[in-house]
């Protein structure tokens, strides 16, 4: 090691003006280029991963498109869902995967964790190569120098299915990986998984040999070592026996998922992407046929000029934008005469300018919607049979919403040639997600889609899917502190010290960020209008069901938007608010692994630097929020997430199956001993659980007390109240507030204040005394050692095995189906996370949903009174008994299949009851329980909204 | 709140009237034709347009028979409604012109001129139609002011035509009495030489012949509101289509005023005339005047007074979907009106409790509730056509069963048991779940007493 440090010192001139611990990392750094090719790898030190983690970025850097935007998708060909309505579990939880994510967090490290050298080092890189980005046309110029995959040995047939990989070995320089690694990943350094007896590749170890060389690819199959035939029961053992420094043959097969894509020469790792993958990502190589099914539908999007058109002009006088297909082929375009004149008229008789039309086209209704912007007319057409004229309202909203935040105004999206493919691409996905609807994710092909539209019926109807509002599921506090500290850490952007000296000013400031699990907001530092474009953006480009059914490798987009809360970059001359927004350019960039998706907002200009031209992503932020990602897995956030959504015991609802099951067995027992009897095993489970796990207990108690709610209180709380619970309900909402924090909780994650975030992290501490607190969680200020952090993760998934569930019903019983809990100011959405859907199910779903929706429409009219004055209230047009509407409740029946024992078909009556509270802030919950003990929505509401508080 | 109705020819374009209730402007020629011209460009494009809502209006074109277009324009009301109120302004014109005149328009002008007779009971449909009809200063000072409100109370309670006026649905009240009276209608038809009878008390049917029950809910609302709109008079004879039962052969539509408030109706072949008519009234009704001169006290309350419903029971709507027909008592726990005048200080304060409302925002809460809730959850599609159905359709949409509102100011119910529908208004002070037992409770009141003849 000595004699490598002198080595490098002489040939490194820049370091002696460092200090002494950076020179170190320097050296080991320059060591590493120089040994790469044979080394050992002995060093752990985290300085080497810069190169190693280059490997991630350089993928992405040749898909960058001239405009300087990416859509880089590559999905995991063994983590693939069989069929996409069905959970994914990851199959590598339990073994290799937390063993490559523990080697893997000296990489998240290293960005926190001094490292100056190495920061400004790839600093430099990456400004160097926006530059040659810049001044090169052709993107692909970029790196291309650095490229693993083009410095790879060309000797090895690339094209056969087997192929031998030459590896050299050395036993006696073992990586320090942990007791738990497995002895191909110390040698090898390979993660390997055993599947029906093969071994297969699932990930390298980082900076290891193979990783660099990539010549086996993940995915690949490891045939033979030596010219010995491998399976899983002499895999070990064969490693194990090499006991001197060598030269391995491996005969490796590539995987037969990318067999298909490996013709293309290009390297499979880019190449493979599923169909829904490959649709969002813009790569669909039938989108022609797409269109032209599109075209059969009605559907179609008109976007008109209002003025300056002329008697005699040509036919398609004044149509700026059209889809699908051209002028002639949409069925809009031959009566959009009427519309126009429609729209002129009808303010003159009534005030307001019309928001929707509904036509008959063939025998089919269809619902235009208009969205007027300047002297500009967008007409949306969509089929009653995909959205109720409701469902169209808010989808056409999300959608103009969407591409406000894309492009600004709508007048720039639709009158800008160079925007034309990326708007028809937009339209694609958002007419294709409305046909298919939920089928949308499995469509591959065209005739599958010819098929699937003659197969689906009417859509049901979807209510908390359309609406404006992100659905958060609120992790335990543990793990939500984990979270925000991440997110903070990453937004805090700190690379200032490494930055000052060297005069280089930052190239953007981080406005806000939010982490997703399965389509699921998990947090969100975002103000809440920039939260909900965020939202619509992910949802209208699929992103959002991609992140929902399939596991992706890897996935960067990058690209410029004008986010609400700088007022869509428009500096308007009118206002003359003292506060004015820094004139910039803003990026959102989404970065995505596995099953777990950040989306960051940049801004440049301002304190940061002001950019001109294209702009691709930088490999430095990049990279910054793949390492937050990182951490987050490492820390178990990510398993905690999934657990969380797999069991839902806070709040736990009950499926009508099991509500039947139990209503026949313990309701007879239950009057005639008037004891309570719990049917639930998992209730059971976790309680005892939690009984027999002392210290866990105290944890949660301390935490809770007087937030979580054991259930055995809440059992002696005796029998039904609410009854008696006064319906004023004004003045009961009113003093909720002052007793708890969680109508404070609920309102502020939001919003980018460094005081809330060190609040709780104070409270916490303080609450708690199980042992990971004690520990510090900031992983850049400590020295943390992997063991700390599985610990960690270990302590936090207890946590989650030994909650107790909570019960929105009052009761003995628990009762609810379902909810939605929505507030609209913050752009959130409660909800729970169904794992299947039984028919019963679906059907009391449908209804609930379709009944909300009704609800949703009819307290409007309360929402839009509220605002009114008092002059304008009595001249407002609103039907004067419906302005101070705040409950409505439907009772239905469902009928329940017949089972053995039972002659008569038995059936079930549930409510669907919605209500609107004012107090703190405008919120509304909607709730689906069985009809047995009576229900107070005051009381519900409060619970529910308790849950967020973890 | 405006209402406007629009009727033009289609083939020509052009207007055969147009009619407006409420305060707007009535609208200018230019635009009736534009809003004609625009669904007749779009029929040319093999499209039809249907409806265009704006944030509060909501514009329904409908066309009849390939010769008429009628267009309704509607501030806070829904398309289901503003459709059903151009069916009813169709039926209306059917109803006093007779399908062939409209099908085959010879003589627009003329048409024109036939049909001034339909605007009273055009205006009377269009006052149906839900959100009409309130004014401003009853809601909003009856929470803070208990005085005004009772004095908006008495005032209301003197008017006895107050009808509920729900679009194709004909209004009956409940009675003790009306099997005696039941004898003297089937004896009154047999004289007109007619199956059609009915008894109206205060506009709404009492009791009717078996066949004038078989009539459409919409032909017996047409009908009696014929009457209504005529009131004036002591008798009349009109010649009337059916236009379900008979859209091209005209009957003689005779009224008959009995004593105030109680009249008769008879559809009638050529024979008798009129004053025969009366004559063989006075012969059939003559020694039952006193008891109809009883009935008339149930006219607000529409329901007999020895039934006491619940006190927080403020007013309620009865549906029988089987047969179309309906009570509404928007005074459920008043006193007679005889009663009230003698002590109305106490009656106030008994029978209004602080924040309940006054009688016509009672029937406009009821009728907003039927329109906005009761009519989308608790009937299904097929509940209100009416046409003879075949009674064997397996797939049957289910609707729900109960539904309810809350708001500052009142609560409403509604249950649904088989075909009956009740839709109850209480106070905001009532509990929600107790709202399901006093409903179910004044259901079985209401239907299971067979001397009522619900």
């Amino acid at each position: 090691m000595m004699h490598r440090e002198t080595l490098s010192l002489m040939t490194s001139n820049s370091s002696g003006q460092f200090s002494e611990e950076s020179t170190a990392t320097s050296e080991n750094e320059s060591c590493d280029d120089v040994k790469s090719w044979q080394s050992t790898n002995s060093s752990s030190c985290s300085s080497c991963t810069d190169s190693g983690s280059d490997e991630g970025s350089v993928e992405w850097e040749s898909e960058v498109r001239s405009d300087g935007e990416l859509y880089y998708i590559v999905s995991d060909p063994l983590h693939q869902p069989k069929n996409s309505s069905e959970p994914v579990t990851d199959i590598n939880i339990g073994t290799a995967d937390t063993h490559t994510s523990a080697l893997k967090d000296s990489t998240s490290k290293s960005w926190r964790n001094g490292g100056k050298l190495v920061r400004l080092i790839r600093r430099r890189e990456s400004k160097r190569h926006r530059n040659n980005v810049l001044k090169s046309t052709n993107p692909m110029g970029g790196r291309e120098k650095q490229n693993p995959v083009s410095q790879a040995p060309t000797n090895v047939m690339k094209e056969g299915t087997d192929h031998v990989v030459e590896l050299n070995v050395d036993p006696w320089v073992k990586r320090n990986l942990g007791r738990r690694a497995t002895i191909s990943e110390t040698l090898l350094g390979l993660v390997t998984v055993c599947h029906e007896s093969e071994i297969f590749v699932t990930d390298y170890v980082p900076d290891s040999l193979a990783s660099k060389q990539s010549l086996i690819k993940i995915g690949d199959k490891i045939a033979s070592i030596n010219g010995k035939v491998v399976t899983h029961q002499n895999f070990n053992a064969l490693l194990e026996a090499i006991n001197m420094p060598m030269t391995l043959y491996l005969g490796v097969c590539t995987n037969p998922f990318d067999k298909a894509s490996s013709t293309d020469n290009k390297s499979d790792r880019i190449s493979y992407q599923t169909p829904l993958a490959a649709r969002i990502s813009g790569q669909l190589s039938n989108h022609d046929d797409l269109k032209k099914l599109l075209c059969q539908s009605s559907v179609g999007v008109l976007y008109l000029q209002l003025d300056g058109m002329t008697e005699g002009g040509p036919e398609d006088q004044g149509v700026l934008y059209c889809y699908p297909g051209r002028f002639k082929s949409n069925f809009l375009s031959s009566i959009r005469g009427a519309f126009l004149t429609l729209f002129q008229l009808i303010p003159d008789i009534s005030q307001s300018p019309p928001r929707s039309s509904s036509i008959l086209v063939k025998g089919q209704l269809v619902h235009v919607i208009y969205v007027q912007e300047g002297r500009e007319l967008l007409l949306i057409a969509l089929p009653d049979c995909r959205c109720s004229l409701a469902e169209a309202m808010k989808q056409c909203s999300e959608l103009v919403q969407m591409l406000q935040f894309t492009h600004q105004s709508l007048s720039r999206c639709f009158s800008l040639p160079e925007h034309t493919k990326f708007v028809d691409h937009v339209m694609c996905i958002f007419f294709s997600r409305l046909l298919f609807s939920d089928k949308w994710a499995e469509v591959t092909d065209v005739d599958s889609c010819r098929n699937m539209t003659m197969m689906i019926g009417p859509t049901l109807p979807q209510f908390e899917l359309i609406l404006p509002a992100a659905h958060l599921v609120p992790l335990p506090r543990e793990a939500q502190m984990q979270i925000d500290d991440a997110l903070s850490e990453l937004e805090s952007n700190d690379i200032g010290d490494s930055c000052e000296d060297l005069d280089c000013q930052r190239l953007y400031t981080i406005l806000g960020s939010c982490l997703y699990h399965k389509g699921y907001l998990l947090a969100s530092h975002f103000p809440h209008c920039d939260l909900l474009d965020v939202h619509v953006f992910c949802r209208q480009q699929g992103l959002l069901q991609l992140n929902q059914g399939e596991s992706v490798h890897s996935l960067v987009i990058w690209k410029e938007v004008y986010p609400k809360s700088v007022s869509r970059g428009l500096t308007s001359s009118t206002s003359d608010s003292t506060y004015n927004f820094p004139e910039g350019r803003w990026f959102i960039m989404i970065v995505g692994q596995k099953q777990d998706m950040l989306v960051t907002l940049l801004e440049a200009g301002g304190c940061s630097a002001s950019l001109d031209g294209h702009h691709s992503p930088d490999v430095f932020y990049v990279e910054a929020a793949q390492d937050t990602l990182q951490h987050l897995k490492k820390t178990g956030v990510s398993s905690i997430a999934s657990e969380w959504l797999e069991t839902q015991l806070r709040p736990k609802l009950i499926s009508p199956e099991v509500a039947i099951a139990s209503r026949n067995s313990s309701r007879r027992v239950n009057s005639l001993l008037g004891l309570r009897v719990h049917h639930d095993p998992i209730w059971q489970s976790s309680f005892s659980s939690i009984l027999n796990s002392p210290s866990n207990r105290k944890s949660t108690d301390s935490l809770s007390a007087g937030k979580r709610r054991p259930s055995p209180d809440h059992s002696s709380s005796g029998p039904l109240h609410g009854g008696e619970t006064s319906e004023d309900s004004a003045s009961l909402v009113a003093s909720l507030p002052s007793d708890d924090t969680v109508f404070v909780n609920v309102k502020s994650r939001s919003e980018r204040d460094p005081t809330h975030v060190s609040h709780s992290d104070h409270e916490a501490s303080e609450d708690s005394d199980s042992d990971w607190e004690a520990s510090d969680i900031h992983a850049g200020r400590r020295p943390t050692s992997t063991t700390d952090l599985s610990d960690l993760h270990n302590s936090l998934l207890k946590n989650v095995e030994g909650t107790v569930p909570s019960k929105l019903s009052t009761g003995p019983e628990n009762i609810v189906f379902h909810y939605v809990h929505i507030d609209i100011n913050e752009g959130v959405m409660l909800s729970p996370v169904h794992s299947s859907y039984s028919t019963n199910l679906i059907e009391i779903l449908s209804k609930f949903r379709s009944t909300a929706m009704q609800i949703h429409s009819l307290f409007q009219n309360t929402i839009s009174f509220k605002k009114l004055k008092g002059v304008e209230a009595s001249h407002s047009l609103i039907n004067k008994s419906l302005v101070a509407i705040k409950e409505f409740g439907a009772l239905f029946e469902c009928n329940l299949p017949l089972r053995g024992n039972e002659k008569s078909p038995s059936s079930m009556n549930f409510w669907v009851v919605g209500r609107l509270f004012f107090m703190p802030a405008s919120r509304e919950v909607y709730v689906c329980y069985e009809d047995s003990a009576p229900q107070n929505l005051v009381e519900l509401a409060f619970r529910l909204a308790l849950t967020t508080t973890g | 709140m405006t209402v406007h109705v629009l009727c033009v020819t289609s083939a020509g374009g052009l207007p055969l009237f147009t009619r407006k209730k409420g305060d707007g402007e009535s609208l200018p020629f230019s635009i009736v034709a534009s809003l004609n011209g625009v669904h007749m460009f779009c029929k040319s494009q093999d499209v039809i347009l249907q409806t265009t809502s704006t944030q509060d209006t909501t514009y329904v074109w409908d066309e009849f028979e390939d010769s008429i277009v009628l267009v309704a324009a509607a501030s806070c009301s829904s398309e289901v409604i503003l459709r059903k109120l151009l069916n009813a302004v169709f039926n209306s014109m059917l109803l006093l012109v007779g399908v062939d005149e409209i099908r085959n328009i010879r003589n627009p002008d003329r048409l024109k001129r036939e049909l001034r007779v339909c605007y009273p009971l055009i205006d009377k449909l269009m006052d149906g139609v839900d959100g009409s009809s309130v004014n401003i200063s009853t809601v909003t000072s009856h929470t803070s002011q208990s005085r005004n409100a009772n004095a908006c109370n008495e005032r209301d309670s003197g008017e006895s035509y107050f009808c509920g006026n729900l679009i194709g649905l004909s209004e009956t009240l409940l009675c003790y009495e009306s099997n005696d009276l039941l004898t003297c209608l089937d004896a009154y038809a047999d004289c007109l030489n007619s199956q059609f009878a009915c008894l109206l008390v205060s506009g709404r049917e009492l009791i009717a012949t078996p066949a004038w029950e078989d009539l459409h809910p919409l032909e017996r609302q047409l009908l009696t509101l014929l009457t209504v709109v005529a009131s004036p008079c002591t008798s009349s004879d009109t010649p009337v289509f059916l236009p379900f039962k008979s859209p091209s052969i005209p009957f003689r539509l005779v009224w008959v005023l009995l004593v105030p408030g109680v009249s008769v109706l008879g559809l009638c072949g050529p024979t008798p005339g009129l004053s025969e008519a009366e004559h063989l009234a006075l012969q059939c009704w003559g020694s039952s005047a006193d008891h109809l001169r009883s009935i008339t006290q149930i006219a607000p309350r529409n329901f007999p007074h020895s039934i006491h419903l619940d006190v927080n029971v403020l007013g309620f709507l009865l549906i029988n979907l089987d047969t179309g027909k309906y009570v509404l008592s928007y005074t459920a726990n008043d006193k007679p009106v005889w009663h009230a005048n003698d002590k109305p200080e106490t009656v106030a304060e008994r029978c209004n409790p602080i924040n309940a409302p006054s009688a016509s925002h009672r029937l406009h809460v009821l009728r907003t509730f039927y329109y906005q809730a009761a009519e989308s959850l608790l009937l299904t599609q097929g509940d209100l056509d009416f046409v003879k159905k075949v009674k064997s359709d397996s797939v049957k949409e289910s609707s729900a069963l109960e539904a309810y509102w809350c708001s500052e100011y009142h609560k409403c119910h509604g249950i649904r048991r088989s075909t009956n529908v009740l839709c109850v208004l209480y106070g905001s002070s009532v509990p929600t779940h107790t709202m399901r037992l006093l409903s179910q409770q004044t259901l079985s009141i209401l239907t299971t007493d067979k001397q009522l003849r619900w």
